[in-house]
């Protein structure tokens, strides 16, 4: 049976172009509904296109001597390209109140330059995509058009193209060491694959390298957190995957990512930085399941890389959508919001209950296949990590950002629902989220190794997981009984971006006013030796200095008579 | 004259309306009781079906509900503790950043 005419037309177009040149064109198309059209219709597209494709590997471009691989349609990349399609439809359909070009044309091209990351074939192919994404995405921050986003979008820039430096150089190395530009396993075996680790790491947010994204993405625009919630990360997820699945140092990497963010989220006064820690975290379990490497641990970071950009991407837009309404993020001044917000406030439960893990909600099905292959492995210890995490989560997205937002201490602001089209993307999102948790088989078809499939709802699993979560939850209660839960309080905590923003930047001020001292007294140094020695000269030999009274003055007379002398006392000395 | 507000002057959204009651008294005061006897009747669970899990100590009785609270209450005393006593400073420490969004 024949493949539908339609299809045919779209047969071996890469999903990433209908949404880079709907971008493009976005970005000189001064008409708003236009756009909107666009922000809709390219996703749209790219769906038919990826439904129109057949594994394998499409769009191969011979230029300047390189073979570039634009569309390399895999297994792996397969499941990657259509959550990432399935984001930029919902991210288009939550930013359709907004008037702003910028945001629409970057958004889009941010996209497809993801999607194009995950079809490349090469590195060089892969540096290109790498790239885009970082400059098309600081428009997003720099769209928030206040002094602290374009400094974060700088610092942002400056991060991300270091990256991509690094990709570069690494690609280079790797190349000569291997003769090959193919993008696969690379390993650690060599310094070109190391530079290339720690480019993949800084867009995975590894520790110490993590600090760009909680400084960046909750000063973006509403609707710019929610696009950059979902693909950067996940972009560099897949690239470890691809390059270092199985590389030990990742489980460690990953159960450190995430243990620490529970912490600084717990005491987190800016909701949209909560959630900012909070991709970190998850993010650690993916890192896991990457190190692990058995098909079960990488399947496991598929599904819940899958998952986590619905959930967070929810997760985040209903604190854009509080944010839009009622102008801050900040716990200190949120509460009793429910009573305004309904809807949002339910959507966003059902975020809180599906990042938590709760069974019949889509972190279930997956993060749980992490542990399970984390445990196979006898990991004991980073199995204790993850389950601490677990718990972690549940306390600052499962139930802080609910409960400060929209429950808690009634703030007494009462404002507008959200946008209809707000409540419409977080509304699919939502039933996302149920229905991957339900009906885990579709999104179980779409893992890349089908010998290695998890059954999620076993009576065991369930009791664990409900343990796991009452538990956690009864603590919550008794803490806030008994005056025990720390309150919230407008303030800032400090991270390692301290390091270069504070101490860095002192440390560099300090260096450069160092280097001027030292400069300027050198100079001085310099020319009061030079007067020194130059007067002292001038003194002796000048027409009019001791020498001139006895000697015939002149530098040839002074330097033959010291040649002399040299000459003389050699000779006189010498056997 | 009836002392209630007219629905079009109501601020609570109708939906949100049905569930006030979340904010009752009684509500918050028993929740916490409610909470600990559906943790502590989960773990017990394990005490009449010997649960089967990956690692040996897992699979003791009520392991996973000591686990979440055990966890639990050490995320937040490490964040309030070391995290907020140690690295907290006042909201406009980065200039320029102190105001809302």
């Amino acid at each position: 049976m024949g493949r539908p005419a339609m299809s045919e037309l779209f047969t071996h177009i890469s999903p990433a172009w209908p949404i880079i040149f709907g971008g493009l064109i976005a970005a000189i198309v001064p008409n708003n509904n236009v756009r909107k059209v666009l922000a809709l219709l390219a996703p749209i597209l790219a769906g038919w296109c990826w439904y129109s494709l057949e594994l394998g590997t499409y769009g191969v471009v011979e230029f300047g001597g390189f073979t570039l691989e634009t569309l390399r349609y895999d297994a792996i990349s397969r499941i990657w390209s259509l959550i990432f399609i399935i984001a930029a439809f919902l991210n288009g359909l939550y930013g359709l109140h907004e008037k702003d070009r910028v945001t629409d044309a970057a958004g889009l091209i941010y996209a497809g330059g993801a999607l194009g990351a995950v079809f490349a074939g090469d590195l060089i192919t892969l540096f290109m995509f790498w790239e885009l994404t970082a400059i098309s995405s600081v428009f997003l921050i720099w769209s928030a058009r206040n002094k602290a986003a374009t400094k974060a979008g700088l610092r942002y820039l400056a991060i991300h193209v270091l990256s991509g430096v690094l990709l570069l150089v690494g690609a280079i190395i790797h190349a000569g060491e291997t003769g090959s530009w193919a993008f696969d396993h690379i390993g650690l075996d060599s310094p070109g694959g190391f530079l290339i680790f720690i480019a993949f790491g800084i867009k995975c947010a590894f520790p110490f390298l993590h600090n760009w994204l909680q400084d960046a993405y909750p000063k973006a625009t509403v609707v710019g957190t929610v696009i950059l919630s979902a693909f950067t990360t996940k972009m560099a997820i897949y690239a470890l995957l691809r390059g270092f699945s199985g590389e030990e140092s990742l489980i460690y990497i990953g159960a450190i990512m995430t243990v620490f963010p529970v912490f600084f989220a717990v005491v987190e006064n800016d909701l949209r930085k909560v959630l900012s820690y909070s991709v970190n975290n998850q993010l650690g379990f993916m890192v896991v399941g990457i190190g692990i490497g058995s098909n079960l641990a990488l399947n496991g970071t598929a599904a819940h890389a899958f998952a986590d950009i619905i959930f967070k991407g929810l997760l985040f837009m209903s604190m854009g959508a509080v944010l839009h309404r009622v102008g801050t993020t900040k716990a200190s001044e949120l509460g009793g919001l429910f009573k305004s917000m309904p809807l949002t406030a339910f959507f966003c439960i059902i975020g809180a209950m599906t990042i938590s893990a709760f069974p019949l909600f889509s972190a279930f099905v997956t993060k749980s296949m992490i542990l399970a292959a984390v445990a196979e492995d006898g990991h004991w210890v980073v199995w204790i990590m993850l389950l601490f995490a677990s718990a972690g989560v549940l306390e600052h997205s499962g139930i802080k950002i609910p409960y400060f937002a929209f429950f808690g201490h009634d703030s007494g602001r009462r404002v507008r629902e959200a946008p209809v089209n707000m409540l419409m993307a977080m509304g699919l999102a939502a039933l996302m989220c149920v229905y991957l948790g339900i009906n885990y088989g579709k999104l179980y078809d779409l893992l890349p190794f089908q010998d290695a499939i998890y059954a999620p709802y076993t009576f065991d699993h369930i009791v664990g997981q409900m343990q796991l979560l009452l538990g956690a939850i009864f603590a919550f209660a008794l803490l806030m009984r008994i005056g025990a839960y720390p309150s919230e309080k407008r303030s800032v905590n400090l991270d390692f971006d301290w390091v270069y923003r504070r101490f860095g930047d002192s440390l560099a001020r300090w260096v450069w006013l160092m280097l001027d001292r030292m400069s300027a007294a050198a100079g001085n140094a310099w020319d009061r030796a030079m007067r020194g020695i130059g007067g002292r000269l001038y003194q002796v030999f000048s027409p009019m200095g001791t020498l001139s009274r006895d000697i015939p003055s002149g530098m040839l007379a002074i330097w033959t008579s010291a040649l002399l002398a040299i000459v003389l006392i050699i000779a006189y000395f010498s056997p | 004259m009836s002392l209630k507000p007219s629905k079009k002057d109501d601020p609570v959204h109708p939906i949100a309306r049905p569930f006030l009651w979340l904010e009752s008294k009684w509500f918050t005061a028993s929740l916490v009781w409610v909470l600990g006897a559906l943790a502590i009747g989960l773990g017990a669970i394990d005490f009449v079906h010997h649960r089967h899990d990956y690692l040996e100590f897992a699979q003791m009785p009520g392991f996973y509900a000591l686990a979440g609270f055990g966890a639990f209450v050490l995320a937040v005393m490490g964040g309030w503790f070391v995290i907020r006593r140690f690295l907290g400073r006042e909201e406009n420490y980065w200039d320029g950043e102190a105001g809302d969004e």
